[in-house]
């Protein structure tokens, strides 16, 4: 019972974020230069035609006026049509939407797989020089800018290696070919992500071995092992677990670059193209569902630390 | 008796001696002909006439050019369709155009193959009409009435023939017969006027609605294969801006239309080469090649389109061998293409147009010796060559190269930075302690507005101008905007100097940039105005005449010249890159893509 009321609420809470996020965006991207008719049409397009778009497409009418008819349409599941490819923006979003989610929980896995490991290991040989080169490395993880690392990754393990495909998807997550084109993509975005992950760990993980409990344990004879996984761990993981679920919701967001280099055909470059030529349909569905997407993603990770944490009752 | 036969003998012989040399006095398809060029000559006619055959024109060419390395007496056609009246050209002989045509002429093979192509974009919508739509696609799945060549020559399309009224306001179109669409319905005058109709119909949402209903009076179709277009005012420019290839003018199947209604757009249906398979969003395009095809089935069997946004990484998949033709590079990557034995760069100029604007509305720019001084401070040469390289060619004028009515005699400013000095100082400007110019209190400070990468080099150029302007005490911010918000800027003012420019595919001297933005238009944000130049542009594109568009234009150019409105950088070159085992691919300097001829040599 406790727990159906702590969801609800969770989602209750949720809907005033929704609808402020894409009020907020709204009003800033009509307020905004930049005309999405005049990007739309040829370069010498007429002043009538470009009137007459305007009028088309209805946005010509008061800002309140489109605000609430956007309202209106979105309860009804319709999203509009793209002002470019006059494709419905839903089918838009669920053509690419997909694409993304399977990059980013790919890059979550990879970049907890290679980060708390990582970070772990450093805490618990503090001051070791698995400590300090596993730093170091991570300082550069998270300072390299992601498009370097993308396309330094194609030129070493595509074209001099030949172990990758350069861009595109290939296929699922559960064929051999979709794993192989899903590696550098994920890898791009995990390494940025891992090493914060480490840093966090690591510190995380310092902070726990310092507990009192875990004197406590060690006094009562409790081998290294089992200080570390039973008690140590559990309580080090917490925050590393939310900061996975923001790190998944950054990424489900459009991981931009690497989507671009990678030409993974996700929503990253969906955003950055509607954004470009100003496509408010477009636009407004990719916040609208991210929105959802992100809200979702924050009431599992409260979930989570609920059932990993047992101060936690719901 | 015998004296009788003797005669006879005698006449024969001299018959027989007589022949050959009044074959030989013939003019006509024996020998080769040198030709001047008429005025309204175009090759195709030419060759057509001399060679019964218009495709020959490549042969005419090949032949010319061959002949103008040893006689420079002849002209040098570097373009076919840029021949002009009173050039000395050779017209080979039928038989050596025959060599020369040899490999065009033999039939097409048809290969069981799959070409792979690697693009920038993803095709957004398959309506060529709709206003977002990407037209350089259209000549894969759509036929337009004219086609163009690789090298820009207009011949036959949908249409086998036209004519256009003395007076430039009607337009006749004869049809080709038995063409059929993609899903079997019959081609004919119908489904043109339909489709032009379309356009004009305001619930569509295509590109040019208001632009065509203003011109077009009504379509006319007198019988199944001829199209008749009414304009209201003449215009010579209505068929390369709504009909020919690279417009929004391809046929589109009207029975599709209707059953596919709003989603027409994923399902096109066309008459040409390459019929529509599948398009997954973002991540391919499937083409399979029209065996109906009226101009000839293309070589390969599919086509299959990846876009790929990053320069760098189509350039990778190129190396890789798993695309085998990618579009749009990056000026630094020519050097690597060119440096690797197993790709090719194909290179063709445009006709488009790029460089620096002076708002004449601020007051700092309103005096012309003021802009001839920056000019001249300027080293467009250097500029253009560090920068662009190949990937342009330096502009001279206002007026593409390329463009039918660019005037190569005009002089422009040049780079003298000690005139610039002189002309400055004598504007009153005088060096302040900081080597700024500085007058009446006020310094040489101002903004060159450019936009971040929608251009090529766009912002460097803006930058490498700067620092030139700087060493003659002229002080300019570069001031980077976001492409979409690049032409809300510019209609805003408040700018002193703009960065930028156009492409635009009908070479007619009475189309181009300078029309667009140096005339009565919304897009002079520049505050220019010369009454004659306004007559003269007023009066271009329905002047009927070819040579007095041309000399209209000239006119047009020397008055922009005089003025210095503006510092002209280049022209930019269509690039492409392949790997060195596609052979038979025909680039152009249109933008269209074109894939009929392309194969992988095993």
């Amino acid at each position: 019972m406790g727990r159906n009321d702590y969801v609800l609420r969770k989602v209750l809470v949720g809907i005033p974020v929704l609808i402020g996020v894409v009020t907020l965006v709204f009003f800033i991207l009509h307020l905004t230069p930049g005309d999405p008719v005049r990007l739309m049409l040829p370069p010498d397009a007429s002043e009538e035609d470009i009137v007459r778009m305007r009028e088309h497409l209805g946005l010509d009418d008061p800002l309140p006026v489109q605000y609430f008819r956007y309202w209106g349409r979105a309860i009804r599941g319709d999203f509009g049509r793209s002002l470019r490819s006059q494709r419905p923006v839903l089918k838009e979003i669920t053509a690419r939407l997909p694409y993304t989610i399977e990059l980013a929980i790919v890059a979550v896995i990879l970049s907890s797989v290679i980060g708390i490991p990582v970070g772990v290991i450093s805490a618990v040989k503090q001051d070791t020089i698995f400590d300090n080169i596993s730093r170091a490395i991570a300082f550069l993880g998270v300072s390299l800018p992601s498009f370097w690392l993308a396309t330094m990754f194609i030129l070493l393990f595509a074209l001099v290696l030949g172990w990758f495909p350069p861009s595109g998807r290939d296929g699922p997550l559960w064929t051999l070919a979709g794993l192989r084109s899903i590696f550098m993509p994920a890898l791009t975005l995990a390494v940025g992500s891992a090493a914060g992950l480490a840093r966090l760990a690591r510190s995380s993980m310092l902070e726990v071995l310092r507990q009192d409990y875990i004197t406590v344990a060690r006094a009562k004879g409790l081998g290294e092992r089992l200080v570390y996984t039973r008690h140590a761990l559990r309580n080090a993981l917490l925050p590393v677990i939310t900061f996975m679920g923001t790190q998944f919701g950054y990424l489900l967001g459009g991981a931009v670059i690497s989507e671009t280099v990678f030409a993974w055909p996700g929503m990253g470059q969906l955003a950055v193209n509607a954004i470009f030529f100003r496509d408010y349909p477009l636009i407004q569905g990719i916040v609208f569902f991210y929105a959802i997407g992100v809200v979702l993603v924050n009431l599992a990770v409260d979930l989570t630390y609920a059932l990993v944490d047992p101060r936690i009752s719901l | 008796m015998w004296k009788k036969w003797f005669n006879l003998v005698i006449a024969l012989t001299l018959l027989l001696i007589l022949i050959p040399s009044v074959a030989v006095a013939a003019p006509l398809g024996q020998d080769e002909t040198v030709y001047t060029i008429q005025k309204d000559d175009s090759l195709w006619a030419i060759a057509e006439k001399y060679l019964g055959n218009g495709a020959a024109y490549r042969a005419i060419v090949v032949a010319n050019n061959e002949k103008q390395k040893t006689d420079p007496s002849f002209a040098k056609i570097i373009e076919p369709s840029l021949i002009q009246p009173g050039w000395k050209i050779l017209v080979p002989s039928a038989e050596e155009a025959a060599e020369l045509m040899a490999e065009a002429a033999a039939p097409r093979p048809r290969l069981d193959q799959t070409l792979v192509l690697a693009v920038e974009k993803d095709v957004k919508t398959w309506d060529i009409q709709k206003a977002g739509a990407d037209t350089p696609s259209g000549s894969l799945v759509y036929d337009f009435l004219i086609k163009y060549d690789a090298n820009g020559n207009r011949f036959p399309g949908l249409a086998e023939s036209w004519e256009i009224s003395e007076d430039a306001s009607e337009l006749t179109f004869h049809l080709r017969k038995g063409v059929k669409f993609h899903d079997g319905t019959d081609f004919n005058a119908e489904a043109v006027k339909i489709n032009f109709e379309r356009q004009m119909d305001p619930a569509t949402g295509a590109a040019r609605t208001q632009e065509l209903t203003n011109a077009i009076e009504e379509i006319l179709t007198p019988d199944d294969y001829t199209v008749v277009f009414k304009l209201k005012q003449p215009d010579v420019a209505f068929i390369g801006y709504y009909i020919g290839e690279v417009t929004n003018g391809a046929i589109m199947s009207p029975a599709a239309m209707e059953e596919y209604g709003e989603d027409f757009g994923a399902h096109p249906v066309g008459t040409g080469p390459w019929k529509f398979v599948s398009h997954s969003i973002g991540q391919e395009i499937v083409l399979e090649r029209n065996e109906d095809y009226w101009d000839g089935a293309p070589t390969a069997s599919k086509l299959v389109i990846r876009p790929i946004p990053d320069a760098a990484t189509r350039l990778v998949e190129l190396e890789t061998g798993n695309v085998h033709w990618i579009q749009k590079l990056d000026p630094i990557q020519l050097e690597t293409v060119e440096a690797n034995p197993d790709l090719v760069l194909h290179t063709k100029p445009s006709t488009s147009l790029y460089g620096l604007f002076f708002n004449q509305n601020m007051d700092l720019f309103k005096d012309v010796n003021v802009r001839r001084a920056v000019a001249l401070a300027i080293d467009v040469d250097g500029v253009v060559e560090a920068l662009i390289g190949k990937a342009g060619i330096r502009s001279q004028g206002p007026v593409p190269v390329l463009n039918l009515g660019h005037n190569p005699t005009i002089e422009e400013p040049g780079y003298d930075t000690q005139e610039a000095q002189r002309l400055l100082a004598e504007a009153g400007w005088t060096p302040g302690a900081d080597g700024v110019l500085e007058k009446d209190g006020k310094k040489f400070e101002f903004t060159i507005l450019s936009p971040d990468g929608r251009y090529i080099q766009d912002k460097e150029i803006c930058t490498a101008v700067q620092d030139q302007l700087k060493s003659v005490g002229l002080e300019a911010t570069v001031k980077v905007v976001d492409p979409g918000a690049f032409w809300d800027e510019l209609f805003a003012g408040g700018f002193d100097m703009a960065f930028t420019g156009g492409w635009f595919t009908d070479p007619d001297p009475a189309r181009g940039p300078m029309y667009l933005y140096f005339g009565d238009t919304q897009y002079n944000v520049f505050g220019y105005g010369d009454e004659e130049l306004w007559e003269i542009f007023g009066k271009a594109r329905q002047t009927g005449d070819f040579d007095t568009r041309k000399e209209m234009a000239w006119r047009a150019q020397e008055i922009l010249n005089d003025d210095v409105v503006g510092v002209w950088f280049f022209n930019a070159n269509i690039l492409a890159a392949s790997t060195e085992k596609l052979k038979g691919y025909d680039h152009n300097g249109i933008g269209f893509l074109r894939f009929d001829t392309a194969y992988l040599e095993e």
